[in-house]
């Protein structure tokens, strides 16, 4: 685990990885969606029950994602791990897109189900809660040039914001929402028909696998990035050197 | 199931979740290509320089 975090090592195991889990992603997407249209209607959602399979399996990366990059904010303050900020910077554009795609899609639910596309509802808030900070944090690594300032100072924000996780989680619980309990995760086991449970089981599989196909993939864009700063930064210190007169290069030698 | 009620929000939602999800796979491909291209410009130009 230690090696992988070589960024050399990482893009080699990447090479290998990426042309097994992009078709494995289109393959479990295909029969994802195939179990999602055979599936009945719910007896009192009709077709409209078909939006969950897009939009529960985003509601969960949305929070799996920001509790992933808040590992990896720890990684880049207490252990320094030199993967950590390319991790967390790379995760940050993706959870925000699979929380727009959750908040999108539970409007599309919610106006003929509810007969509102929104609603100040704790758990409705709290998602749109965490999406800002999505956005925050991809505006705060576009704002600070120096990367090791931006990776502490989006570390210490993405620590802040994992107060919001639980909240998410057990806003259900803890007030009074519009929005229907955890029916899937829960104490008592899912409270969802099995043939209805199934297809949305393969669409999180799915969700969850076209997640870490493209985060490998943003992360060995982060490595590249760098070595692109670093190697042009060499290239204009050597064009500075070359450039002064050669009396000057011998005092500075 | 087409003539369902409510069946254009069922299609909206999926098109609105590919269409999300198209955009980030362009997104980083286009990202990739950019940045293999560039690296390779700046390899093959120091290489040259290496080379006079």
């Amino acid at each position: 685990m230690a090696n992988l975090a070589s960024p050399t090592v990482f893009l080699a195991v990447t090479r290998r990885a990426l042309p097994w889990l992009s078709p494995a992603t289109a393959a479990l997407f295909a029969l994802g969606l195939a179990l999602a249209f055979a599936a009945p209607p719910d007896y009192q959602q009709g077709e409209t029950v078909r939006i969950m399979y897009v939009h529960v399996p985003a509601a969960w990366l949305s929070t799996f994602i920001y509790a992933a990059m808040t590992l990896a904010s720890l990684g880049t303050l207490v252990w320094r791990h030199p993967l950590a900020d390319a991790a967390q910077k790379a995760a940050a554009p993706l959870g925000a897109a699979f929380t727009f795609i959750c908040l999108a899609t539970g409007s599309l639910w919610g106006k003929p189900m509810w007969g509102t596309y929104w609603v100040w509802d704790a758990r409705l808030t709290s998602v749109l809660v965490l999406f800002i900070v999505y956005l925050g944090l991809v505006a705060l690594w576009r704002s600070i040039e120096d990367p090791g300032r931006a990776a502490r100072a989006a570390a210490v924000l993405t620590l802040v914001g994992c107060v919001n996780l639980p909240i998410v989680k057990f806003s259900v619980d803890w007030w009074n929402t519009l929005h229907q309990p955890a029916s899937v995760f829960r104490l008592g086991g899912p409270t969802i028909a099995p043939q209805l449970l199934w297809p949305l089981f393969v669409m999180g599989l799915a969700f969850l696998a076209l997640f870490v196909t493209l985060w490998l993939m943003a992360i060995r864009n982060e490595i590249l990035r760098r070595r692109l700063a670093r190697l042009t930064m060499i290239a204009a210190a050597e064009g500075d050197a070359l450039a002064r007169p050669p009396a000057a290069r011998r005092q500075g030698a | 199931m087409i003539a369902a009620p409510h069946f254009g929000f069922v299609v909206a939602a999926y098109a609105l979740a590919a269409a999300t999800v198209v955009v980030m796979i362009v997104a980083i491909v286009r990202d990739y290509h950019a940045l293999s291209a560039a690296l390779r410009r700046l390899e093959a130009a120091r290489g040259g320089e290496d080379g006079e």
